[in-house]
């Protein structure tokens, strides 16, 4: 930290990204230090960051439509990616993050707007209970359309992956969306959950396990999602593709 | 509100999508380039403050202790070692009060997960692997662990990780979230290891902690020091000529740890 800046380097841009010329800023004055680069997250995460509190976003405080987000990881040969890290970031149904900067965080009703799956070891499908976002702002002064922040992880991953989720209902808010907009438009529809047909064969049934299929850990007792008079909340699916014509869109955030 | 921009995120010094030594990248690598983004509230903002508020509210001294936190009564078994350092910004400046969490093999390299099967080697009962704490008011984090061994992972013949940790933390806003490895000094799976080597050479030292023996406690274990710095805000100008190579290494304060020695980073930009 008290190290002196020494002039004599070179300004270096990263070929990758257009970077301005950066200059050391006012206060306070630090010595310049290297990003750590990136690794993978590997196989065993979920010894640290696979705790199933971490699917459920809502609590009974929570306002707003409850919906559940339900989808698989699929790799260049759309096979199911079954160690893949999934972490969603939302703002709250009224459109506030839970931030310093925004809504705030110690929030009574222990909402953070953060969630953390892994997808299953056997179907690749990751889950989340939460509510459905409202729009935020855009700087241009627009709005955005609800969506959710998605990164994905996973062993064979060397960095994440940043996307974006938005709901297929909401059609009048995604036209106008000037993050959707600046995306080609043949590739928007792969950032568009889709809602399920609760008549359909719920996604529940295949989702709503311990993601990673860790044996002997499925809760026990009927299975509720298999009653005719079963109705969850609102299910969306968002599959998200590695490589291909109709690979998920992914944003340098 | 006042949203402060971020720093582009430097691709050249992290690995790239694809690295085919590590074969795994071959069929989970995106094709596409990454689409620019003009960053919004979404990005600006993220998870690291709420969920650190609440990990301080549950937060034990114990969680930073994987020598104990199996809850066994017993030590881990191992080479036990102190891991601290900084969180910090590409600036410099540190990171308070922000959630680090993370997970390792033991001291015969087997993960205490269930899908970890393939190693024979035997699993220290009394050690769980994993641990958290919040960065102090310096953004100093700090773990009592076991030096985890090196283990075979089948991605090549005979193909064996270099001893390490792995990190996850959030920080401040969307943008800086960041998983990655800490390793060891001195290794010599390093010139063999494709995750490793994946990541562009002038910056592979930042991923290797110093040795620091002000860090050692006596008749108890090693110390190591390792800073992870994340993404910073958007830097304002104010004195074009004095430019700072912020894309390298140069200035890394565990440049100045005892033991630490890498060549000059500006010959490999």
């Amino acid at each position: 930290m008290t190290e002196p800046v020494s002039d004599t380097f070179p300004l270096v841009v990263a070929p990758a990204v257009v970077a301005p010329a950066v200059v050391a800023p006012a206060v306070p004055t630090p010595s310049a230090v290297g990003v750590t680069p990136s690794q993978t997250v590997g196989p065993y995460f979920t010894m640290r960051l696979g705790d199933d509190r971490d699917r459920v976003l809502v609590g009974p405080l929570s306002a707003g439509t409850a919906i559940r987000l339900v989808g698989r990881v699929l790799d260049g040969d759309r096979k199911p990616i079954e160690d893949a890290l999934v972490e969603i970031w939302q703002a709250d149904a009224a459109g506030h993050y839970a931030h310093p900067l925004d809504g705030g965080v110690d929030r009574i009703d222990g909402w953070t707007g953060y969630g953390r799956s892994p997808s299953g070891f056997v179907t690749g499908a990751f889950s989340f209970r939460t509510v459905r976002p409202g729009p935020v702002p855009h700087p241009s002064g627009l709005l955005q359309a609800p969506h959710l922040n998605l990164i994905v992880q996973a062993r064979g991953m060397l960095n994440a992956s940043f996307t974006r989720v938005y709901f297929a209902d909401l059609a009048t808010f995604n036209a106008l969306d000037p993050v959707l907009a600046a995306v080609p438009a043949e590739r928007r529809s792969t950032l568009i959950a889709t809602l399920v047909d609760p008549a359909s064969d719920h996604p529940d049934r295949q989702a709503d396990h311990r993601p990673d299929g860790e044996p002997g850990r499925r809760p026990s007792g009927p299975d509720v999602t298999r009653s005719p008079d079963f109705r969850g909340p609102p299910t969306y699916r968002f599959d998200i593709r590695f490589q291909g014509a109709d690979e998920t869109v992914f944003f340098d955030v | 509100m006042t949203l402060a921009d971020y720093e582009p995120r430097r691709f050249a010094d992290h690995p790239p999508f694809r690295f085919d030594g590590y074969r795994s990248t071959v069929k989970r690598a995106p094709e596409f380039a990454p689409l620019p983004l003009e960053r919004t509230v979404s990005e600006l903002t993220g998870p690291g403050p709420a969920v650190s508020a609440q990990a301080a509210a549950e937060i034990a001294e114990l969680d930073a202790d994987l020598t104990r936190n199996a809850g066994t009564g017993r030590g881990a078994i191992g080479q036990r070692s102190i891991v601290t350092g900084r969180v910090l910004d590409e600036h410099g400046v540190p990171v308070p009060h922000t959630l680090v969490e993370i997970w390792q093999a033991d001291a015969a390299g087997r993960y205490a997960h269930w899908r970890e099967t393939a190693f024979g080697a035997p699993q220290d009962p009394n050690f769980i692997g994993t641990g958290r704490c919040l960065t102090d008011d310096d953004g100093i984090y700090r773990f009592v662990t076991i030096k985890p061994a090196p283990y075979p992972w089948g991605n090549h013949p005979n193909a064996w990780r270099p001893a390490h940790i792995h990190f996850s933390v959030l920080g401040p806003v969307l943008a800086t979230r960041l998983v990655t490895q800490m390793y060891f000094p001195d290794d010599p799976l390093f010139d063999l290891d494709p995750i490793f080597q994946s990541v562009p050479e002038h910056a592979r030292h930042r991923l290797v902690a110093a040795y620091d023996h002000s860090v050692t406690r006596e008749n108890w274990g090693l110390g190591y020091r390792w800073d992870i710095v994340l993404r910073g805000p958007a830097a304002t100008p104010v004195d074009e000529h004095d430019p700072v190579d912020l894309a390298s290494g140069a200035g890394h304060p565990t440049d100045l740890a005892p033991g630490a020695s890498h060549p000059a980073e500006a010959s490999h930009d």
